[in-house]
């Protein structure tokens, strides 16, 4: 093999790894969007993949409760107009908030009791479940029961 | 080939080596232009291709973990392996669990830090979501360094930037969600047609390459045909949900014990499994037996490996009811690496009537299939009372297990990346 070509590989492929480390997101490294959406057909699901959706969508929703603007949101990259930028947005958030927080604290109320709602529509769900299961092992119960019975009556009759 | 390759080399442009791949770079990001690099390297025979296989569950003893460490052992003659793991493990500890040699592939532990927060062994990707952020991308990085990448846990998180890809899906367990790149892979590799199926259903594509998972209960071949016993054997971890349906089991036994009582007498029942220390399960049954008064039914709870295989070697009937009742697809067996055991012991197999088990028991030839417990009552009386068919069908499962054993997983992956690995070495491969 010629010492030219393994040693020019060597060289590019060092270069090109040491630039490779360097990127720690995956989309950079492949200059597309690998993240895409997906929607959810609730009909296909199992119980057991309802149960979870439903786990996952309440705490979603918990999360969420409170939608008035955190300030600590505004932010600015750049290096040195950023920081009168941010204050003076966060000024301008303060003086957006009087006039919407009487609506947004509503319906911070209305969100808060919709989760609960939800929460305890939910564990009656669990609660039932579990009543249906209980009921479903006694009846396996009772029939073994009965087939003892119905055995030791012909038994019995012998 | 070393000299085909030489030949190529030669005719290799060196002067426009760098610009194609600062091309690459500019249009397909600089990943592309490193995997173009890595090909270039193993198209000109500078080095032996290389592999790693991922197992985000590698770390615990299973069936789906033996698939991808069994892969491993069948690829380390062509491909330089490394096997990437979260946990710590050793080559000892695969040597054990699975009796593979693995001493020529290398073991790298990555560290996945947003998992230490979470008391499990297990790190589920289920509890990533867009929130969190994907933890698995420090695998999807890492997965750019090799030629080959084969994610064996199904983990389909993990983003794949090798120039050839696999992931291997033992059941699609999730739906697509956030960070669901399953279908980024260069192949989809499944262990039986319903797991097929329910990737299809559930994931809304064709998987490519069907393997059947590696079985290797069989005795050796220089042992004697061992004496078989009136024993119906069951094999399945006591899963506190109940999926593996030993209580049904009892139950039916206790049944046939009731009704034909002089038959009965002379066989036994024995459930042997793996279980926690606590097991509500567990007790179910426990209690179910003791209510009964039925002392032919024994439970053998995490037995040594040996006395599972003396169990087999002596056992005539083995019964498998996971699926039974089941709504829920992804309790039902998706392969059933218990049942092809029994039969390679020569064992009459007589399963549900579902998931992988209809791949493994051709119903009323190699076993029987069931779909309910007073099937299974009805078929195991029958094998009871004939010896003759009990005989033929423990040989045609014999035969049929055949078609499982080791050697052909391995030959079959090695015959797979043999090819694809020719396609890469290929200069007509669409990347040069």
């Amino acid at each position: 093999m010629d010492e030219k070509i393994v040693k020019e590989i060597s060289r590019l492929k060092e270069d090109i790894f040491k630039q490779k480390e360097k990127i720690a997101n995956i989309e950079e490294l492949v200059k597309k969007e690998i993240d895409r959406d997906f929607s959810v057909d609730l009909w296909e699901l199992s119980e057991r993949e309802l149960d979870n959706e439903m786990s996952a969508r309440l705490s979603f929703l918990n999360d969420d409760i409170d939608i008035r603007p955190d300030s600590k949101a505004i932010t600015s990259h750049r290096k040195i107009l950023g920081k009168p930028i941010v204050f003076i947005k966060r000024i301008i958030m303060k003086i957006a908030n009087a006039y919407t927080n009487t609506i947004l604290e509503k319906q911070r109320r209305f969100n808060d009791q919709l989760v609960a709602f939800h929460l305890a529509s939910f564990i009656r769900f669990r609660h039932n479940e579990q009543k249906i299961k209980a009921i479903e092992e006694k009846l396996k119960t009772f029939e073994e029961d009965q087939d003892l019975l119905l055995d030791r009556l012909e038994n019995l009759n012998i | 080939m070393e000299k085909t390759y030489y030949n190529r080399a030669s005719a290799y442009r060196l002067a426009a080596l760098r610009p194609k791949i600062d091309n690459i770079s500019a249009e397909q990001g600089i990943q592309a232009a490193y995997n173009e690099i890595l090909r270039t390297e193993v198209v000109l025979g500078l080095r032996k291709p290389t592999l790693a296989i991922y197992d985000h569950t590698g770390h615990i003893i299973g069936g789906g973990q033996k698939y991808g460490f069994t892969a491993a052992h069948a690829l380390q003659d062509i491909f330089d392996v490394t096997l990437i793991l979260n946990r710590k493990i050793t080559h000892q500890d695969i040597l054990e669990w699975y009796h593979l040699d693995l001493s020529t592939c290398k073991i790298k532990i990555i560290d996945i830090p947003f998992f230490r927060q979470f008391d499990s062994i297990h790190l589920d990707p289920g509890r990533v979501t867009r929130r969190t952020g994907n933890p698995f991308h420090i695998i999807s990085k890492e997965s750019g360094n090799y030629d080959f990448f084969i994610n064996n846990s199904m983990n389909e998180k993990v983003y794949p930037l090798a120039n050839v890809s696999s992931i291997i899906v033992h059941f699609p367990e999730r739906r697509p969600k956030d960070f669901f790149y399953a279908d980024h892979y260069t192949h989809v590799i499944y262990n039986s047609n319903y797991t097929a199926h329910w990737i299809e259903k559930k994931w809304k594509f064709s998987p490519h390459k069907h393997i059947y998972p590696p079985v290797d209960m069989a005795p050796d071949a220089d042992e004697e045909k061992p004496a078989k016993e009136n024993l119906i054997l069951s094999v399945a971890r006591f899963e506190e949900g109940g999926s593996k349906k030993q209580l049904e089991m009892v139950r039916t036994f206790i049944k046939l014990n009731r009704r034909f009582p002089r038959i009965l007498n002379q066989w036994q029942l024995v459930l042997a499994g793996g279980s926690a220390d606590e097991n509500d399960y567990l007790k179910k049954i426990k209690e179910a037996i003791e209510k009964n008064d039925a002392k032919n039914i024994q439970l053998k709870i995490n037995i040594p490996g040996d006395e599972l295989k003396s169990l087999y070697k002596k056992s005539s009937l083995f019964w498998h009811l996971c699926g039974l009742d089941q709504t829920d697809p992804a309790l039902v067996e998706h392969f059933g690496m218990t049942i092809v055991e029994a039969m390679q012991n020569r064992l009459v197999p007589i399963v549900f009537d579902g998931g992988g088990q209809r791949e493994i028991v051709e119903h009323g030839t190699s076993g029987f299939r069931v779909s309910s417990s007073a099937q299974l009552l009805t078929f195991t009386l029958k094998l009871i009372r004939e010896a003759k068919l009990r005989e033929e069908l423990s040989m045609h499962a014999f035969e049929k297990s055949k078609k499982f054993t080791r050697e052909v997983f391995e030959k079959e992956v090695k015959d797979f990346f043999t090819a694809e690995l020719e396609k890469y070495r290929s200069t007509d491969n669409g990347n040069s």
